[in-house]
């Protein structure tokens, strides 16, 4: 499964606490995208490695791991991306 | 991606303020991340051209490879790479992509 991959590779390369995959590729069944083979994933990635990024380097190195995946089972990708002292104060917000 | 090809995106992000790489066009985009950040520039009233992606399968490739960044939209402000869909939209929720505008 493309998910459990996805999720394998945020969990090992960016040593990742916690890791969430939600495929939504059923939201969009009848886009091209979906059509061309490519799923739509929503990602939540809790890592130490983001600390001091902001989002545009958080989202780059989160590619950088998913370059393969990128190439042919992943159409679109929405991240949350969170250092573990991000993910405390918003778990704690009960958001 | 050669030469030639850099050299006429960067003249383009630098002669377009606002520079949106889409699937589609300002009228029809064809994915919902590009329509997002299409009706976002809208809203914010500027002035703003966009480039279809879909059409130019080279523009597609190479776009990949100059912005070091595997989707689309890609956003462009001021010659700058933003980011994509879900960066520009944070921006904009956050009145930071208001401020690179001034």
């Amino acid at each position: 499964m493309i998910t459990e991959q996805i999720k394998k590779n945020l969990l090992e390369k960016l040593s990742a606490t916690h890791v969430q995959v939600v495929d939504e590729s059923q939201a969009h069944v009848g886009h091209m995208g979906v059509q061309m083979g490519g799923g739509h994933f929503h990602v939540t990635i809790v890592s130490d490695q983001f600390s001091e990024k902001n989002t545009l380097a958080r989202q780059r190195l989160v590619y950088s791991v998913l370059q393969e995946e990128m190439k042919q089972a992943v159409h679109a990708l929405r991240m949350e991306t969170y250092t573990p002292e991000e993910w405390r104060r918003q778990k704690s917000e009960g958001r | 991606m050669d030469s030639k090809f850099k050299e006429q995106v960067q003249k383009d992000i630098q002669a377009n303020k606002i520079l949106l790489y889409i699937k589609g066009n300002k009228e029809a985009p064809q994915c919902g991340f590009s329509a997002q950040v299409i009706s976002i520039f809208k809203t914010l009233g500027l002035p703003f051209e966009t480039r279809d992606i879909l059409s130019n399968p080279d523009l597609r490739s190479g776009m990949k490879e100059f912005s070091q960044w595997p989707t689309f939209p890609q956003v462009y402000v001021n010659g700058e790479f933003l980011g994509g869909c879900d960066i520009v939209t944070e921006m904009y929720q956050k009145g930071e992509l208001q401020k690179k505008l001034v």
